[in-house]
């Protein structure tokens, strides 16, 4: 149910976005929206399946933690 | 994408400047860490600022009409100016995934406790979304109203406590080991005042860095002096348990009583850090959405809105599971990894520039 609920949000952003899209008009502008809405779609069905669980942050403090050599608590990973 | 021109008065860029360096700091007062000694983190952090500044406005002066990504590219060359480009937006959208976590972790722990984080990060996500389609200049409109509500509010709260404040804390005033003050004031360069060369990607739509540049120091100077002030009324206040605190400014606040007539003043600071947090995260959310428009050479950057804001939720969703976390990431990891797109490209950007000789007007 909850996917579906996902699918549904995502139909409604992209209708709120369809006018744009067709105003604009723009073949380039038309992909880079497609990648970001797909990762979008992929993001949130693999954060609600518990797949993804790791950010930005957790990345950026893993590479930053290695570079200068510090360990992190583990909580913090 | 034909940049759309930002029409903004001088006053609303020191207004919206002023706003985005106070934002989320308003609330966790820089370098909280070494207690009584943060004012002085705080001073050498604003003069490692002006040092920042006179390189942001020699690099603009080489090339006044140009973003930061045309800079890059005209610095670097295509490829290595692209990859340099995508670091920022990384940085750029990476900025707004903490500021929403931020926002989101405060009104979760403190002020709607029993509400899912989800709620308030969707709501949070979709007023900043809705302002962004927008446009900048709709976002500049509402500064100079936070930015007078808030001011007043720090200082109102300040004059409500100043029965408990005890400058004693202050002393001795000459601190026995710099060190601790030293990487505090990294800290605080980091954020909030580093945070600024966002700025650097949309100064060109709003106008000559002649007109640009003497707002941002205006507004970093109000911005230096409203921290100041927070600073000092914490630690006067609090004393060394401002250390300790999670959220220092919202436990001064819990302690304004006067008469048993006016006390309760935390939800005032909760006002405070919703108005400029506001306009931090919709200041970023703009120079991330025009960036990658300008970059990929798109129309209109409208339409990217939405799905980035998804991105930004779920991220921010998953970034701290504590407020423990979240100050440990600023203090320990944050301004190591800034120092990069702060600093360093930007120097190297201006050297390389510098030593070719270019100037592109």
């Amino acid at each position: 149910m909850a996917y579906v609920g996902i699918l549904i949000g995502f139909a409604l952003l992209f209708l709120w976005d369809y006018k744009e899209i067709k105003e604009v008009n723009d073949k380039r502008g038309n992909i880079v929206y497609g990648i970001f809405f797909l990762a979008a779609i992929a993001y949130a069905i693999l954060f609600k399946s518990g797949v993804v669980t790791i950010s930005m942050t957790q990345i950026v403090s893993l590479i930053v933690a290695y570079l200068r050599g510090i360990r992190l608590p583990y909580y913090f990973r | 994408m034909v940049l759309e021109r930002i029409n903004l008065a001088k006053k609303q860029i020191i207004y919206v400047a002023a706003l985005f360096m106070l934002g989320p700091t308003f609330l966790i007062p820089p370098a909280q860490e070494i207690g009584s000694y943060g004012w002085i983190a705080l001073t050498i952090s604003y003069m490692g600022f002006l040092l920042l500044f006179s390189l942001y406005r020699a690099l603009l002066n080489l090339a006044p009409d140009k973003s930061l990504f045309e800079i890059l590219q005209l610095a670097f060359g295509r490829w290595l100016g692209l990859a340099f480009s995508l670091f920022y937006l990384f940085y750029f959208v990476f900025l707004l995934t903490l500021i929403v976590a931020n926002f989101a972790d405060f009104i979760d722990s403190v002020v709607l406790i029993h509400t899912p984080e989800l709620v308030i990060t969707i709501f949070l996500v979709a007023t900043a979304a809705y302002a962004v389609r927008k446009g900048f200049e709709s976002i500049a409109r509402i500064s100079d109203i936070i930015l007078y509500t808030s001011v007043s509010i720090a200082f109102l709260v300040f004059l409500f406590l100043i029965d408990k404040i005890s400058l004693d804390v202050f002393r001795p005033v000459w601190p026995s080991s710099w060190s601790p003050i030293f990487k505090s004031s990294l800290s605080v360069f980091a954020f909030p005042f580093g945070e600024t060369v966002v700025f650097l990607s949309i100064f060109n739509q709003l106008g000559k860095p002649q007109k640009t540049m003497p707002s941002l120091l205006w507004g970093s100077l109000i911005a230096f002096i409203s921290l100041q002030l927070v600073t000092v009324r914490n630690v006067a206040t609090l004393g060394e348990f401002v250390k300790y605190s999670s959220y220092p400014s919202y436990d001064v606040a819990r302690l304004v009583d006067i008469g048993n007539v006016i006390s309760r003043a935390e939800i005032l600071i909760s006002i405070n850090f919703l108005g400029m947090g506001y306009i931090k995260a919709t200041t970023m959310y703009y120079s991330f959405c025009s960036g990658v428009a300008e970059l990929f050479k798109l129309k209109s950057y409208k339409h990217l809105v939405l799905p980035v804001g998804v991105l930004v939720s779920l991220s921010s969703l998953l970034s701290f599971k504590t407020t423990i976390q979240n100050l440990y990431f600023i203090a320990e990891i944050y301004p190591y990894f800034v120092f990069v797109p702060q600093v360093i490209i930007i120097a190297l950007a201006y050297i390389v520039l510098r030593v070719r000789g270019k100037k592109v007007g």
